[in-house]
């Protein structure tokens, strides 16, 4: 039994459906994400676990409690909110007493719990300080005390590096998932950014469209995507539309590529750096000749478009690697895929 | 909407929704129909008669003339001396900067009948500054009349060039500098970049500004009464209608002066909504520019002294008349015997005091009055996903295009007779209908600080509480009431600073149970009683200065 259990939940606005027969099981300590784009129904999913909104259909249990209709105030789950919500009109130290002050928790009991979470975030000789005074990351850790002090039975974060510049989101990353660990709390992340969701997860529940389209830890997802939407989602790749007629994948007219067995699918997923270039033609199982039209050099790696009878591969290679050699643009080479790494899907 | 769970709260809402429109449009829409209505009959049938009457006579047609000429001259003087001050201000960094972007704001806090006063005291025929200049130049008489549309466009000079100064000051930090070292790039003259990006960036702010400036000038009402001379207008002429029991005439000419002023409004927010943009994000502010050589320093320390000085003037002649012991100061160029007696007087003689105690008491009540319904109002407006929320929008900002001599004459001509939304009663003569209409001429005021209250509570704070276990009252008490109530204090006590010097609706609505501090200032002038005067405009000044910081910071506050 789950910390958290979804059944069959459904939740629609006019005739919308932004969360459909929803199941998922997600575990005591677990830090589990819920993956997608803007509109995919992860943040609705959320909110109704936090009981703002109630579903039209289905249960949600916390524990063995059933909680579909309790109050979000009745429910013990901890939230941290995109933009923070930290009371605008209370310091750092008031909005973190807060929620124990209307659990009516004595005055010693306050000041001892909340200065140990003060603590144990790092804000130490913040505590007078206005929330507006605080930076985006002080106010996002502020937000976490806040939510993480009155101890709550699961922990809500919905999309909360999204307001943060990119070096302080890839710090936070860790810091929240190293509290994550220490507090041990069963934690539901929502985010569309998918490094976020790779780094951080025990889990990933892939939504699309008001869908959960698959459920896995991150290296599941992101080696075997159910379909050409997770492929695309999470991680690069190339994604061609085929057509799959006796253990070949026809991509055009003057494209195709042999596979490994009979399957059954509408896309081929290749990941860049799953394909080679080669000088020369070195007569592996896959080669494919064609013409280097773009190189993108970023320090770690290089990014190669090479173009096969119309065709664009993005080839993707470790700088200095063993076997690498440097092509420019205009080049022929040939291209040498691995067929293990060729996934086929709908 | 939040979803309505039972039905019993379905019917507090409607019920709710009812009174509110039942006030709404007894007080605002009602009344103005009555004056539509009875502007277009006569004698009991329809009829063209007194719009015919009226814009056919020369008296007539030359008073309609004046309010409109008077309102162009207004934007124009306005915006001249608003737009180069904002500039002045913004473009120069020099000592005393912020005080002085405070003080230029004052003329708009002190009411219009204490400035009007001032001004005859220190600008009239033998007012301070007059009289200095004729002493020191030795004329045999004053160099200058300080009456009729010359004295109205100087009073007016002095207090609404503020609408200017306010909306170019926004604007001017608005505008991207990025934007004006790209058009010099691409080799722009200077006064192409004034003509085609300077301008074009202010538009809207000057448009905004115009508008407002002509909509307060051709409504004003106080300068004109008492300094206008011969130079009539219509705010006044309707009092005079009014006063002659010519209330179809009244009406008509209250029809007549809003069609102008909602005319201009109109014609101008198309303008404005032509002219719109929206500010870039990442915008370059304009430094200022700092000012190092000694003799342009010692321009602007000059200039800076003279502007504090323009500015204090008014307050300062008040303050110290207040102090000139009556019927000592005819002769001599300066008043000599100062007292504390009028002071004295006003706290200690009930016919003195009375006025004062009215004001107070009916700004009160006017403040409350306008609390029950713009709050509400507003909570619709910002809140809720009501269907009928745009027509509540509407009704609260109609009286903003009304001046205040409209509201007044739409008030007598609902209220002389029962009504059903005065529970059947005749309210023209009674001690109410004055607070009423200060309190229907600043619901739009109200309404909007409202807003902002209701914009900042933001639902995720109530959420955020939920989730950390706060139940519904506790939310309301922890996070809603502190959020929203710098906002609706400050509303509340700007009705009240508004109202406690009010002049115009005063003039037309005031019995004598309930004569407020204006009129009884207008007439002790007129007795020459200068110091009792001055006495009640020095206890408005510092009621209204203090009550105007306080929100100030209240609002400042509210808005993050």
């Amino acid at each position: 039994m789950g910390a958290i259990v979804l059944e069959g939940v459904e939740k629609s606005y006019q005739k919308k459906m932004a969360c459909s027969d929803i199941n998922l099981s997600i575990l005591e300590g677990e830090f589990f994400t819920l993956l997608g784009p803007s509109g995919c129904g992860k943040t609705t999913l959320l909110r109704l676990i936090a009981g703002f909104i109630k579903p039209d259909k289905g249960r949600i249990l916390l524990g063995q409690k059933d909680i579909t209709f309790l109050e979000p105030e009745k429910r013990q789950v901890g939230m941290v909110f995109q933009n923070y919500a930290l009371f605008p009109f209370m310091s750092v130290i008031e909005n973190v007493r807060y929620g124990l002050r209307v659990q009516k928790q004595s005055q010693k009991e306050i000041s001892t719990k909340a200065s140990q979470i003060i603590e144990m975030i790092g804000l130490q000789g913040f505590e007078e300080r206005k929330v507006s005074e605080l930076s985006g990351g002080e106010q996002q850790r502020v937000a976490l005390a806040r939510s993480l002090v009155v101890e709550p039975k699961v922990l809500l974060l919905d999309e909360p590096l999204s307001n943060l510049d990119a070096r302080l989101r890839e710090k936070m990353r860790f810091e929240i998932k190293n509290l994550q660990k220490k507090v041990g709390i069963t934690t539901l992340f929502v985010t569309h950014d998918q490094t976020e969701a790779l780094t951080m997860s025990d889990r990933i529940a892939v939504f699309n469209q008001g869908h959960c389209v698959q459920v896995g830890t991150p290296e599941e997802i992101y080696t075997n995507p159910k379909n050409s939407f997770v492929a695309g989602f999470i991680g690069d790749t190339n994604l061609f539309k085929v057509k799959v007629k006796s253990k070949v994948a026809t991509l055009s007219k003057n494209v195709s590529i042999p596979l490994e067995r009979e399957t059954q699918g509408n896309y081929i997923s290749i990941r860049p750096q799953d394909i080679k270039i080669k000088k020369t033609d070195d007569r592996s199982a896959i080669t494919l000749e064609g013409c280097v039209k773009e190189a993108l050099f970023n320090g770690t790696w290089i990014d190669y478009v090479v173009e096969v009878k119309e065709i664009d591969f993005r080839v993707t290679v470790l700088n200095y690697s063993p076997g690498f050699f440097k092509t420019e643009v205009g080049e022929r080479v040939f291209l040498s895929i691995d067929s293990k790494c060729i996934k086929v899907m709908d | 909407m939040r979803i309505i769970r039972s039905k019993e709260k379905l019917l507090l809402v409607s019920a709710g929704v009812i009174i509110l429109f039942w006030l709404l449009v007894g007080n605002i829409l009602y009344p103005a129909l009555k004056t539509f209505q009875l502007s277009l009959t006569d004698q009991g049938t329809l009829s063209p008669v007194h719009y015919l009457n009226i814009l056919t006579k020369d008296t007539y047609l030359i008073v309609i003339q004046n309010s409109i000429v008077l309102g162009l001259l207004t934007v124009i003087v306005c915006g001249l001396i608003g737009t180069t001050l904002a500039f002045f201000i913004h473009y120069f960094d020099f000592p005393f900067k912020n005080t002085i972007d405070k003080l230029l704001l004052l003329p708009i806090v002190l009411p219009g009948i204490i400035i009007v006063f001032s001004f005859v005291q220190l600008y009239g025929e033998s007012g301070l500054v007059t009289k200095s200049l004729q002493w020191i130049f030795n004329l045999k008489e004053a160099p200058y009349s300080f009456s009729g549309l010359k004295g109205i466009l100087f009073v007016h000079a002095y207090t609404q060039y503020v609408y200017f100064y306010i909306g170019i000051s926004i604007a001017i930090k608005h505008i991207d500098y990025a934007t004006i070292e790209c058009a010099r790039n691409l080799g722009a003259t200077k006064l192409k970049i004034l003509t085609s990006v300077l301008l074009p960036t202010l538009a809207p702010a000057l448009i905004a500004s115009g508008v407002i400036t002509f909509m307060t000038g051709i409504g004003s009402f106080t300068a004109p009464s008492i300094i206008g001379g011969r130079f009539k207008v219509l705010t006044t002429q309707i009092l005079l209608s009014k006063a002659n029991n010519y209330i179809h005439v009244a009406a008509t000419q209250v029809v007549i002066l809003m069609s102008a002023s909602l005319l201009f409004f109109a014609v101008f927010s198309l303008y404005e909504k032509r002219k719109s943009y929206t500010p870039s994000v990442n915008r370059v502010p304009i430094e200022p520019v700092k000012i190092e050589k000694t003799v342009p320093k010692l321009l602007m320390g000059m200039i800076c002294g003279l502007l504090i000085l323009l500015i204090l003037l008014p307050v300062l002649a008040i303050l110290m008349l207040s102090f000139v012991k009556s019927g000592t100061w005819m002769v001599n160029v300066f008043p000599t015997v100062f007292t504390f007696e009028n002071y004295i007087d006003i706290f200690t003689r009930a016919r003195t005091f009375s006025p004062f105690a009215n004001s107070i008491f009916m700004s009160l009540l006017a403040a409350i009055m306008s609390f029950c319904v713009a709050v509400p109002s507003s909570f619709i407006i910002v809140k809720t996903e009501m269907r009928i929320k745009w027509i509540v929008g509407l009704l609260v900002m109609l009286p903003w295009t009304m001046p205040a001599s409209a509201i007044a004459i739409n008030l007598i001509n609902a209220y002389n007779e029962p009504s059903f939304f005065s529970f059947n009663a005749v309210l023209v003569g009674t001690y109410f209908l004055l607070p009423l209409g200060y309190s229907i001429r600043m619901i739009p005021i109200f309404v909007k600080t409202t807003n902002i209250s209701f914009q900042n509570l933001n639902d995720t704070y109530l959420e955020a509480s939920k989730s950390l276990g706060a139940s519904g009252i506790e939310t309301f008490r922890n996070i809603t009431l502190p959020l929203i109530s710098p906002g609706l204090i400050a509303g509340f006590l700007l009705v009240f600073v508004r109202s406690i010097g009010e002049y115009n609706l005063s003039a037309f609505l005031y019995t004598p149970a309930n004569r407020p501090i204006s009129i009884a200032m207008v007439n002790a002038i007129f007795d020459y009683n200068i110091g009792l005067a001055m006495a009640y405009g020095t206890l408005l000044i510092i009621l209204t200065a203090s009550l105007s910081l306080l929100i100030s910071r209240l609002s400042g506050g509210a808005v993050k």
